[in-house]
């Protein structure tokens, strides 16, 4: 070390240029090393939410598992069916909680999905504008379905299943998501008829009301003298028909095997209609990708004086016309690293695009 | 700081004072500096081991929902790491065949896959649907 000659006056040597210099450099290289940490962090954070974001979009396209999932068995998101977007499984896909929506969906951070059309417009989903953790206004007067189609004795189609066939234009009519059947409409001589048309409407994942007497209807055969007591379901195997004036669950007999993979079992009831001069009782199945409601009477009477079975066809007519929710393009909060994937499918004969954003928050 | 023109034993003495200030002022900035760094990282370590052990459950949930998708006679066998990254992680069954727990660190998680007979482990293993059940073998040696 360089020593000084005594008694030169130098006034602090800590303050040389030397120590600016060396100063500058290793705040220069603190900021530098903490500036590519961060960075590198941020990388990777970004590929996360990215990675995430791919997959959720790819799952939803899929159909997902178990195929015909519902919101107690599901293990894999997916809302195809038929490599169409199933309304169903989007209905489903709105009852699941937040936790399983997420296992499911394989997301770690904050995500939403939604579906838009060709014109960037938001279709709703189960009455809400999209599911996952945006806060979107509710929407009142809605429903889980948005369209109907009604096909009753009085209605311009068939008054038999056999003409009632050729004449639902099914390529042209997938605007509907709802199709209620009256059970007049069939005549059981028409068995096979009925059945293949439902097979035909229930590929497309519509979900299908039927409303009749069960005696009169091949969706609901008298097999013994009581109404109701025993019917044949189309499509179901472990169905259940429910009571709701009493509440006892009976196993119903015989099951029709055309398609039963689909088949559930009802395990819960509401109270649809009570009259004390006869029953009524609601059946509940999935068939290929739709589920079916299937409305029974035999001949009660309202207090009102309403036979049940007009009562039940007009509530159901009722609830489904409700007018459809309009949604606004989501909000997106100001994320710092947001990702959002979109994937095209058919959907009602047209194309729409299932939008998955992915985001971490600051 | 001013020093004091005194003797030069003394301004010596104070060269050497601020030149030890300076040297615990950029020991402390680099200190700080690695607990920040030290901090973010951790961090991000285990956010990637929760995402990493997230991956791992989810690969062997798809394979064993392939399995359960196929026909019988389908067999494979797969190589279960026992890492994923970096980190080590334990592989459980419920009892009932229709869930896997994967371990690490701090965290469990548990996905749910389609029945089986058998449990999965680490290393390689016998997936082979039968009878419309999806069996897993721990191949040994």
């Amino acid at each position: 070390m360089m020593r000084r000659p005594i008694g030169a006056r130098r006034a602090g040597q800590i303050w040389s240029s030397d120590l600016a210099v060396s100063s500058v450099i290793f705040v220069g290289v603190c900021l530098l090393a903490s500036t590519i940490i961060t960075q590198i962090v941020r990388d990777d954070q970004f590929a996360d939410v990215r990675g995430q974001a791919s997959v959720l979009a790819e799952l939803l396209v899929r159909e997902g598992y178990p195929a015909h999932w519902t919101a107690d068995d599901i293990i894999k998101v997916g809302i195809a069916s038929e490599h169409r977007m199933s309304p169903r499984k989007l209905q489903e896909l709105a009852l699941l909680d937040n936790a399983t929506l997420r296992r499911a969906a394989r997301v770690r951070d904050d995500f939403y999905i939604y579906i838009s059309d060709d014109h960037n417009i938001t279709i709703p989903i189960a009455g809400s504008c999209g599911i996952g953790d945006l806060v979107v206004a509710s929407i009142s007067n809605t429903t889980l379905l948005d369209a109907a189609a009604i096909v009753g004795p009085s209605s311009p189609v068939a008054d038999s299943v056999a003409a009632l066939a050729p004449r639902i234009p099914l390529e042209s009519n997938q605007s509907h998501e709802v199709l209620i059947l009256e059970g007049l409409v069939f005549n059981a001589s028409s068995a096979s008829t009925a059945a293949t048309l439902l097979d035909m409407i229930a590929r497309r994942g519509i979900t299908i009301f039927i409303i009749g007497d069960p005696g009169a209807s091949v969706l609901g055969v008298r097999t013994n003298a009581t109404p109701v007591d025993n019917i044949t379901l189309v499509g179901g195997t472990g169905g259940r028909i429910v009571f709701p004036s009493s509440g006892v669950v009976s196993v119903s007999g015989t099951m029709d095997t055309i398609d039963t993979p689909d088949a559930e079992a009802v395990t819960h009831y509401s109270t649809i209609a009570i009259a004390s001069s006869g029953k009524a009782a609601y059946a509940t199945w999935l068939f290929h990708d739709s589920r079916v409601w299937y409305f029974a009477s035999s001949d009660g009477i309202l207090d009102d004086g309403t036979a049940v079975i007009d009562h039940l066809s007009n509530a159901t007519r009722s609830v489904i016309n409700a007018s459809s929710p309009s949604c606004s393009p989501p909000s997106f909060p100001d994320a710092e690293q947001m990702v959002l994937y979109t994937r095209a499918m058919p959907y009602r004969g047209e194309i729409v695009y299932v939008n998955a954003a992915v985001w971490r928050s600051r | 700081m001013r020093t004091q023109p005194t003797a030069p034993r003394d301004r010596s003495g104070q060269v050497v004072l601020e030149f030890v200030f300076m040297i615990a002022f950029a020991m402390i900035i680099g200190a700080v500096t690695m607990v920040i760094a030290f901090d973010l990282m951790a961090e991000t370590s285990e956010r990637q081991r929760y995402a990493a052990i997230q991956d791992a459950g989810y690969a062997i949930q798809d394979e064993l929902i392939l399995a359960a998708t196929v026909d019988d006679g389908y067999h494979r066998i797969i190589d279960v790491p026992d890492r994923a990254d970096r980190f080590q992680y334990t592989l459980s069954t419920d009892a009932d065949g229709a869930g896997l727990s994967v371990r690490s660190g701090q965290y469990a998680l548990t996905f749910d896959i389609p029945p089986i007979l058998g449990e999965v482990h680490d290393g390689a293993t016998f997936l082979i649907r039968k009878s419309g059940t999806v069996i897993v073998v721990e191949v040994v040696g």
